[in-house]
């Protein structure tokens, strides 16, 4: 470092204080960086993370068991009485039970607005900001609530500025929310008391949407303010304000990455009868030709399948990060039967919704399921939409290299599917579409490396192994059929 | 442990001997990296990134001179570096030039000295206190400066001239210094 022959004695005396200045960090510093710097101590990490994800695919599974034996009446109404906007608090009732809340809750809105106008309001109220300045935190960049402000401007004897709210609830629970600020100068620029009328009063009321006409409100009203009369103290709490605004779109984008990926898979499916299943006499079926055989194994084997998706990662920390988007799947298996020479009447028993017991309900049959002279592969195939929510967490990391596992639940419409139903008799593959659920879970676990290229991209390889978690059938069905894929995914992400 | 042996120790990776380092020199390479970050979780983000920096090359010390300015020098290279990643810097020194600034003795919140003086230099616009933190305080020189941020030398010397004659003006009405001078950011001539 070249260092300057000349220093004069601001610079020394900057200098010589500032070289005492310390600041302790944080524990979570250095564990981050004993993190980084030994990786291979990461094992009791990875198993929380794999205890954790086996627990979110089980409250997965049970959570569709449970929805399904709710009895619906015995669900309580919840019900919220906000018509009175005096009362200090909102009323909800949860069945019985009546729950008091206190209506005070800082609104994100006016928060947003408050930290908006906080250069501003540090600017002009020097003792209310001793308040809220500590040691360690700069003023400007962290949020203030309405409630501090309360607390601090009300400190201030000299320059009294009052936010004060009225009927504040979340905007998510009341759209008749109101905000109303009152900004009360009663000092001018020398700090002599004015007279009352020269008191500046503005009430500003707004709905959900009104945000805008609030801030546009408030800017007026400072804009207005008599006591700043100086155009260079007005320049510089413009530049002030500006320099230390927040740049929200920045934020917004900080730690945030697309991904593109393609997973080639083999796929199958779990295969079982559910509980309501029962055999069925083959003296029931009506056509006699169908009474020859029971009790055949379906021939059945897996086939390609594939998922393309593109999505979006957040980063959450150092090591984990959430990761959603939109995901196209294929399923298929493969069942091999004989296609019929003509369509055979057969039935299908089906568990009836409503009433109890299972009946046979009639089907033309075009294929036999026994292997014969007309051998047929049939694709038992859906084509999903999805939008993967999960978790990645980084296992190990170098420069190039970082090595990561997650987990997704995937919500899941099934946009369209072949179904081959067996017969009652177990003789026959009937297609019944209507049998299929529309809308299905599934879950994925996978483990990838992600290499960083000069570029900046990341390339993703791993394998996954993708689950559903709903049967492919509606209950109907006296069989439930889950599907499953093996596959290896390929991808890239790059920071937004 | 001695330096000796929490340096040997750090170079073959053992981590109380690197843990002991840290412990030594953390408290100050924050308050550096305090000087030039926007907050104290961006200032722990660079003390982080900066240590890691110090023990993946740690094997190059060669014990020319105190091993704290080896470090020092390190966390604000990664300082700088950081602010260049972010943009923030680069926005920040083109839209600071021609602006009428005045501070009023009441807008600077009271606080201690070292801290006091440090709280007050970061209650300069970024640019300015990037300047200032690596021209007055670190020791860099104009050229060294506008290498470093990829601005021109010119630059370095007319926004350090700007961010002392700021900063003068709160220590003096902050009663930190006894130096009336007059206030005028938008026509300083460069210095130095």
């Amino acid at each position: 470092m070249e260092q300057e022959f000349y220093r004069d004695e601001f610079e020394q005396l900057l200098k010589d204080t500032t070289d005492d200045f310390k600041m302790y960090p944080s524990r979570k510093v250095w564990h981050s960086i004993y993190n980084d710097l030994h990786p291979d101590r990461k094992w009791p990490s990875l198993a929380v993370c794999l205890l954790l994800l086996t627990i979110i695919l089980y409250v997965g599974v049970t959570n569709n068991n449970a929805i399904s034996h709710q009895n619906k009446n015995n669900i309580p109404a919840v019900s919220l009485n906000r018509n009175d906007k005096n009362q200090p608090y909102v009323e909800t009732k949860i069945g019985q039970a009546v729950k008091y809340s206190a209506r005070s809750v800082v609104i994100p809105a006016a928060v947003a607005l408050v930290d908006q106008f906080a250069p501003l309001y540090l600017a002009e109220k020097p003792q209310a900001t001793k308040n809220i300045i500590t040691e360690e935190v700069n003023v400007i960049s962290d949020e203030i609530n309405i409630a501090g402000l309360e607390k601090s401007a009300t400190s201030s004897r000299d320059n009294t500025t009052s936010f004060t709210t009225g009927n504040r609830t979340k905007s998510s629970v009341t759209t008749a929310g109101a905000v109303t600020a009152d900004i009360k100068s009663n000092t001018n620029e020398d700090g002599n008391e004015r007279p009352v009328d020269g008191t500046s009063t503005a009430s500003i009321t707004y709905g959900t949407t009104g945000k805008t006409a609030l801030k546009q409100e408030l800017t007026n009203l400072l804009a207005g303010k008599s006591d700043i009369k100086d155009t260079r103290e007005r320049e510089w709490i413009e530049d002030f304000a500006f320099y230390n605004k927040k740049n929200t779109s920045k934020k917004l984008l900080r730690g945030l990455s697309s991904q593109f990926y393609v997973t080639p898979s083999v796929g199958y499916r779990v295969r079982f009868q559910n509980r309501a299943f029962k055999s069925v006499d083959n003296s029931l079926v009506t056509n006699a030709a169908s009474r020859s055989s029971t009790g055949s194994a379906l021939i059945q084997q897996a086939a390609m399948n594939m998922e393309a998706g593109m999505g979006v990662i957040k980063d959450l920390g150092k090591n984990l990060r959430f990761k959603t988007g939109l995901q196209f799947n294929y399923t298929d298996y493969l069942t091999y039967a004989q296609k019929l020479d003509h369509s055979t009447q057969t039935s299908v028993a089906v568990v009836n919704q409503g009433a109890a017991g299972v009946s046979l309900e009639p089907y033309n049959a075009d294929y036999a399921h026994i292997p014969g002279k007309n051998n047929s592969k049939l694709h038992n195939k859906t084509i999903q939409l999805s939008i993967p929510l999960g978790m990645d967490y980084k296992i190990v990391s170098n420069r190039v290299l970082n090595w990561y596992v997650g987990a997704t639940v995937q919500p899941t419409f099934v946009t369209r599917g072949n179904s081959y139903l067996l017969s009652s008799d177990n003789n026959y593959l009937v297609e019944d579409q209507a049998m299929i659920h529309k809308w299905n879970l599934n879950g994925a676990l996978e483990t990838f490396v992600s290499i960083k290229t000069k570029s900046g991209t990341f390339i993703n390889l791993g394998p996954q192994f993708r689950y559903q978690l709903f049967s492919t059938y509606t209950k109907s069905y006296l069989f439930t059929e889950k599907p499953y894929n093996i596959g290896f995914k390929i991808g890239f992400s790059r920071a937004l | 442990m001695t330096e000796e042996q929490m340096l040997a120790g750090s170079i073959k990776n053992n981590a109380s001997a690197q843990e002991e380092l840290y412990n030594r020199f953390s408290p100050r390479m924050l308050g550096v990296c305090y000087r030039f970050a926007k907050n104290r979780e961006d200032a722990e983000d660079m003390l982080q990134e900066g240590f890691i920096k110090v023990f993946t090359q740690l094997h190059q010390y060669r014990n020319e001179g105190a091993l704290e300015g080896w470090i020092r020098r390190i966390v604000v290279h990664t300082c700088i570096n950081i602010l260049k990643k972010n943009k923030k810097f680069a926005d920040s020194v083109d839209i600071i030039h021609a602006k009428s600034l005045h501070i009023r003795e009441d807008m600077i919140p009271s606080i201690m000295q070292a801290k006091q003086v440090v709280e007050c230099i970061r209650l300069l616009p970024l640019g300015y206190r990037t300047v200032l933190n690596l021209y007055a305080i670190e020791g860099f020189s104009h050229r060294e400066i506008g290498h470093l941020l990829d601005i021109e030398e010119s630059t370095s010397r007319s926004q350090y001239t700007r961010a002392k004659a700021m900063l003068e003006d709160i220590l003096v009405k902050r009663n930190i210094i006894q130096k009336p001078r007059k206030v005028n950011y938008g026509n300083a001539a460069s210095s130095s």
